[in-house]
């Protein structure tokens, strides 16, 4: 029997349906990491992430820059910065700090 | 007053420091937790488009549907092309995911398509996207990964691929009966597979005859 199929990637804005790759994959997990770190400090916008890259992912660092400023335009942080280390070994892709703005509610009482 | 107030301040370093493979792999955990708690085996079949996942998922099922029961996720960028093949040949239960463009599967979109999976299956065979890099940067969290290889991609397949074969438990050498006509000696891929990832078991197969697919069955001790 022909189940109901589960459907990703569909629908979610102009800016990833340009075509897939999987930079796409890796740069909404970093966009996801970096969200979730600043959700506490109820950020206005993201200026900036670093990450640091192993060479053996063989990760397109264009791509990846590419895919994670449009996710962040979409998202409401357009022109973010993306610096990219690459080390000379090892498959780590990691999000090692961003730099954000606080929002107006951060400076209420 | 606040603009100026920012303005001074300027924007802040938050240290995040998390390791997105390692993320990966607690997703993939998830996924082999699930299974485990199921008693369900699960299979990652890999490969080109064309090579033969799908025709070796179907002869697999035609063997096994009777003595287990067998789930098939089917993964493809659009259409269920796929699944419709497989339907029919004794599985419980066909699924197919549409990445509507990503070229892989990962353990999270598996973990959405598990949701709708019968937990009474106790063998899982889920084909990737047809791709040789991306998938092999993404576990799903399954027990063992087979890459699907034909004969027609090719004497340098291998070689071109080392982190997909180097990731594979079993590799399937497919279309075996066309080797000597697009003119590839079996021989060269198998060595770069024995420099690429050592002690790696082979199984030639046919998969439209079905010569071979007992071997496979066999090598995954199903």
């Amino acid at each position: 029997m022909l189940a109901e199929g589960v459907s990703v990637g569909r629908g979610t804005g102009p800016a990833i349906e340009r075509g897939y790759v999987h930079e796409l994959s890796i740069a909404s997990q970093v966009w996801e990491s970096v969200a979730r770190a600043a959700s506490p400090h109820r950020a206005r916008r993201v200026k900036s992430i670093k990450l640091e890259i192993g060479a053996l992912q063989m990760i397109e660092e264009d791509q990846l820059t590419f895919w994670l400023q449009a996710l962040a335009e979409r998202e409401g942080s357009p022109g973010v910065e993306v610096e990219i280390t690459t080390l000379p070994q090892g498959t780590q892709v990691r999000v090692v700090s961003a730099e954000i703005e606080l929002s107006d509610e951060h400076d209420q009482p | 007053m606040r603009l100026f107030e920012l303005a001074e301040r300027g924007p802040v370093e938050i240290v995040i420091d998390e390791d997105i493979q390692a993320r990966q792999e607690e997703l993939a955990e998830r996924n082999r937790q699930w299974f485990r708690e199921r008693g369900m085996r699960a299979f990652d079949i890999a490969g080109s488009v064309g090579s033969g996942k799908t025709s070796l998922i179907a002869a697999l099922v035609e063997r096994l549907g009777g003595r287990h029961a067998v789930g098939v996720i089917a993964g493809d960028v659009a259409t269920t092309h796929d699944a419709e093949q497989v339907t029919g040949k004794g599985a419980r239960q066909v699924l197919q995911i549409n990445t509507g463009g990503m070229c892989h599967l990962d353990a999270r979109l598996v973990h959405q398509a598990l949701q709708k999976l019968q937990s009474s299956l106790d063998l899982l065979f889920i084909e990737n996207v047809g791709n040789l890099i991306c998938p092999s940067y993404f576990s799903l969290g399954v027990e063992a990964r087979v890459v699907v290889v034909s004969a027609s991609e090719g004497t340098h397949v291998i070689e071109k691929h080392p982190a997909m074969f180097g990731s594979a438990d079993l590799v399937v050498l497919n279309k075996v009966d066309i080797a000597q006509a697009v003119k590839v000696d079996l021989s060269r891929p198998i060595c770069d597979l024995r420099a690429t990832r050592p002690g790696v078991p082979v199984v030639r197969t046919n998969c439209l005859t079905g010569e071979g697919v007992d071997e496979v069955a066999t090598a995954l001790n199903l």
